[in-house]
């Protein structure tokens, strides 16, 4: 098998700025982004699971033009002063993709896309041209505390014929209250923040209009089925974020902190709304319908305990909240299982085994509501040890909990019999044991009992995602080189966690949030990296 | 204090400038690759309409198929989808009906508003169109194939209705296609309307207006659900050429040996003295993904992608007149129909049997166990056993002697329930 893929990133952009007078600043920023990949994807004739071989060749292009214009005019008047922004932005993307595929060759060889006798061809071109304007007003007072409110309007190509503008207002404020003669100066710097906004998210390419896709029936003659009932009516998602939060550095800078509070809703959400299926079709219609709650928290935390001539210690903490919930669909009270009115976004309803302690009986399943699909609770815990300023240990951990995931793996090992955790109960089911059974046990290990929902557990975890040992050589060491490091990094060294499937974090679907569970996806790797870095 | 005016006015006028060239930009965009609703609305488009309401139909029967093979004694499912495992206990939950629900409905709805586009556009004509005529027919296939299936129906977010509903509608459906079809090119749509109006019949126990329906489609006439590579390709197919979700291992098909021509079959895997499966070397896959180590029995009824599936054929109706006759005591008729099937397929006539006994007794050769094995073997994997199954309270959905060797929970599902999407949002339908 060879798998090849070649990707080409350009970035290019030209800047202008002017300043008519001190106090005006003026930029036009023109940039264009460029990638295109080519992915090949060869089994050869013979392969042991394509025996006839296939090929997949995948071109892909993004071209995004961007034409940035701000200014800024500078004003101050006794204690006060003044910033005055305003500015444009128009954005083109450009996407293009070929996919071929073919298969069934006839004999071996290097063989191409077209030497098959199945091919598979797509062909897409999108392009999503947006606009928008903003305004946008500071004032500051005797520099420590500064307000700022602003107004931004978009329009996009992808919102419907009969929506107009998008209109995002904004309002803010920071007061660096250790500036204050008040604040006491055993506090060190201290600055208080706050926040409300208006930011939007556009529907997609094809969401707006009623459109037919082409396919291909009665022997591979042309044929159009219906793709997108359309909604000329459709705008963007309006999320509404309200935060709060302080920050500061205390003892000489030795401990820094932040926390942030947030509350964000969603209106208007974009929801695929379908009709009962006896209505005619499942096609579902794109609308702003639906509110979505998101509130957590934000904490870092970093200390430095000891501070030396030849060793210096420091340790980090990060702990941040993420809750979410479905408020409001509107008036249906569920899209699918994992999408349900008062509760978390996606959310994972499964069986559960309704006597898992009956000796001798079946299992009985009856679906429950378990939990959220995404972590609620996310930390991070990190460690760096400096001795003699060339030696350095750095240590990172991170953990998430509260979010439940399928052990797809587990599910399918044991139906096989090939799971481990189910060896000793499957041994007892081929000996006819399953008299001192519990329904649990064989809820989870009896191939022809089991339901891939009980597969389903918390997957809670703490992994040590790298432990870095760093020397950095001794100048002269090596002739004509400015430093150089030797680095020995270890990655995935270890996870703890009650999970039985491969990997707690996995995420087979799940784009955009959207339901995930651990299916066809390999675990981390764990690596160790050797790296000798040299700088002349 | 003048240059600094003049030079204000500069950059607000430059300002303004980029404001109305920003202002002027034009935010629409037309991609390609989709067709709009309204493109369609011309006469020389309404084969690519017609075409689509046959993908939409198609759509349907061969995951019907796939599904009902598993769930009844037709196959055994021996792969490793999550469905899989339920279906060969005869276990169908109706989140797991959505798909079907969902494309039969659609089926019918896509042939109605195609029916719709076909009069705006073509006027007067579209009454005598064969793209009607053969609307009309899909239509009246997606109502047969609901009531047939599903243990109720609900239409328009109704309330549920039995099974009957679905056969009704079905029947008014092929009538229209039958008047549609004035033209020789609509030919096959009259045959295969007369056909469907056979099954709708039976649906509805009207056996003297089945015999009358089925008595015009000839014994070698099969209408086919159009499957096609690479588009629109058959599951039954992929899941047991491409893998081995199920297998004809220990089904009526597999007594036959050489395999019975309705119902071929690869050995791609035996079972050793160790009850292990041993490869014959026949096939890339020799046994399945259930944890009892099926040999996979490889169906070879559908041996290409594109392998058409049969939803309307002559030789269903001579069985449909072999029932009615059966229903009336004609053993003689009864052996003759069945004959007339037999030899379409070249195999030797069966003799008279001694007595219709009922499809519950156990004597392999009285007339109901011969029509059972018939039918089986006729219509295998064409997505119909399961109907046989509810219609005659037949005893594999007591115990599963065929297929399922471990003791049943309870009593096999012989229908769908109605799909749980369904469910949630029709407010008429209360589900249990």
């Amino acid at each position: 098998m060879q798998l090849l893929q070649e990707i080409n990133h350009y970035i290019t952009g030209v800047g202008v700025t002017w300043n008519p007078v001190p106090s005006v600043m003026q930029r036009l920023n023109v940039g264009l982004d460029y990638e295109s990949s080519d992915l090949q994807d060869f089994k050869p004739w013979g392969y042991f699971s394509a025996l006839e071989g296939d090929r997949e060749d995948d071109q892909l292009q993004d071209r995004n033009l961007t034409l940035d214009y701000a200014g800024t005019w500078n004003a101050s008047r006794g204690v006060f002063s003044s910033a005055l922004s305003w500015g444009g932005q128009v954005y083109d993307e450009f996407s293009y993709q070929l996919n071929g595929f073919d298969s069934r060759f006839a004999g071996p060889g290097d063989q191409l896309v077209g030497d098959g006798t199945i091919r598979d061809v797509g062909e897409s071109r999108t392009r999503v041209r947006s606009g928008g304007f903003f305004l946008q007003q500071m004032v500051g007072f005797r520099d420590r505390l500064f307000v700022t409110g602003g107004v931004r309007w978009d329009g996009f190509s992808t919102f419907g014929d009969d929506f107009g503008l998008a209109t995002y207002p904004k309002l803010s404020a920071a007061y660096t209250v250790s500036d204050e003669s008040f604040f006491p100066s055993g506090l060190g710097i201290m600055k208080l923040r706050a926040a409300w906004g208006v930011a939007g998210k556009a529907p997609s390419v094809f969401d707006a209009a009623r459109i037919y896709e082409a396919t291909a029936a009665d022997e591979a003659q042309p044929a159009v089925i219906l793709a997108n009932f359309g909604n000329p009516d459709l705008g963007p998602e309006r999320s509404e974020e309200l935060e709060f939060g302080v920050e500061g550095m205390l003892l000489d800078g030795r401990v820094a902190y932040e926390f942030t509070r947030f509350d964000q809703t969603t209106k208007d959400a974009l929801i695929c709304l379908p009709q009962a299926p006896s209505l005619g079709t499942e096609e579902c219609t794109l609308r702003n319908l639906g509110e979505l709650s998101n509130k957590g928290i934000e904490l870092m935390l970093n200390v430095t305990p000891v501070r030396m001539e030849n060793l210096e210690w420091d340790v980090g903490v990060n702990y941040g909240t993420n809750k979410n919930e479905i408020m409001d669909m509107g008036g249906l009270s569920q899209l699918s299982s994992s999408v349900q009115v008062g509760q978390p976004l996606p959310v994972v309803y499964d069986d559960r085994v309704v006597n898992p302690d009956a000796v001798g009986e079946l299992p009985v399943y009856e679906k429950r509501y378990l939990g959220p699909n995404y972590p609620t609770d996310t930390y991070a815990l990190s460690t760096r040890v400096t001795m003699f300023k060339r030696l350095t240990l750095d240590l990172l951990g991170e953990g998430q909990k509260g979010h439940w995931l399928a052990n797809g793996p587990g599910y399918q090992g044991m139906r096989r019999t090939s799971w481990p955790t189910c060896f000793a109960i499957q041994d007892r089911i081929k000996n006819g044991d399953t008299s001192t059974m519990t329904a649990g046990e064989r809820a989870m290990c009896d191939p022809n009992r089991s339901d891939q929902g009980v597969w389903t557990m918390r997957a809670d975890f703490f992994k040590l995602r790298s432990a870095t040992l760093a020397y950095r050589l001794p100048e002269g060491l090596l002739p004509v080189a400015t430093n150089a490091t030797l680095r020995l990094q270890a990655r995935n060294l270890f996870t703890i966690t009650d999970y039985t499937g491969l990997d707690p974090e996995a995420e087979d679907g799940g784009a955009a949030g959207t339901y995930r569970n651990e299916y066809y996806n390999l675990p981390p790797a764990r690596s160790f990296i050797l790296q000798l870095t040299v700088n002349f | 204090m003048r240059k600094h005016a003049k030079v204000r006015g500069r950059w607000a006028a430059w300002i303004t400038g980029l404001f109305v060239v920003f202002a002027a930009c034009d935010l629409n965009v037309k991609n390609p690759g989709a067709i709009l609703d309204e493109d369609l609305n011309d006469p020389g488009l309404m084969r690519v309409v017609a075409a689509g309401v046959s993908a939409e139909f198609s759509d349907v029967v061969d995951g019907i198929a796939f599904t009902i093979g598993r769930l009844t004694d037709e196959m055994v499912g021996s792969g490793s989808y999550g469905d899989t495992g339920l279906l060969r206990r005869g276990i169908i939950r109706s989140d797991d009906t959505n798909g079907e629900w969902e494309q039969t409905h659609e089926a019918a709805w896509a042939a109605e508003s195609a029916i719709e586009r076909f009069r705006s556009v073509l006027g007067q004509e579209a009454e005598t169109s064969p793209f009607t005529a053969r609307s009309y027919l899909f239509e009246g296939l997606g109502h047969r194939i609901l009531g047939e299936v599903f243990c109720q129906v609900a239409y328009d977010a109704g309330p549920a209705e039995p099974k009957s509903g679905a056969f009704t509608r079905a029947v008014t459906s092929f009538e229209n296609a039958i008047a549609a079809a004035t033209t020789p090119e609509s030919s096959d749509y009259k045959t295969a309307a007369y056909g469907g109006l056979a099954q709708a019949y039976v649906g509805l126990g009207d056996w003297s207006k089945a015999v009358e329906a089925a008595a015009k489609v000839p014994t070698g006439f099969v209408y086919a659900a159009i499957y096609a590579v690479p588009e629109n390709t058959n599951v039954v197919n992929g899941e047991t050429h491409g893998r081995p979700e199920m297998s004809a291992y220990r089904t009526i098909a597999a007594s036959f040996d050489p395999p019975d021509p309705r119902a071929p079959f690869t050995v791609c895997g035996t079972l050793n003295a160790s009850n292990r499966v041993v490869p014959t070397g026949a096939c890339s896959h020799s046994q399945g993904a259930s944890g009892d180590h099926t040999p996979h029995y490889r169906q070879e009824k559908y041996d290409d992608l594109g392998s058409d599936i049969p939803v309307v054929k002559g030789t269903e109706m001579r069985l449909i007149e072999a029932e009615a006759a059966l229903l009336d005591g004609d053993l003689a008729m009864f052996t003759g129909k069945v004959n007339e099937v037999r030899t379409f397929h070249g195999l030797s006539p069966i003799a008279q049997p001694a007595s219709a006994g009922s499809i519950r007794d156990t004597d392999e050769n009285d007339a109901w166990s011969i029509l059972d094995r018939e039918r089986w073997l006729t219509l295998w994997l064409e997505g119909r056993r399961l109907w046989d199954l509810h219609r005659w309270n037949h005893p594999f959905i007591e115990g599963g002697r065929l297929v399922d060797k471990y003791p049943p929970d309870g009593l096999r599902a012989s229908c769908f329930p109605i799909a749980s999407g369904e469910c949630d949002l029709n407010t008429n339908l209360q589900c249990t």
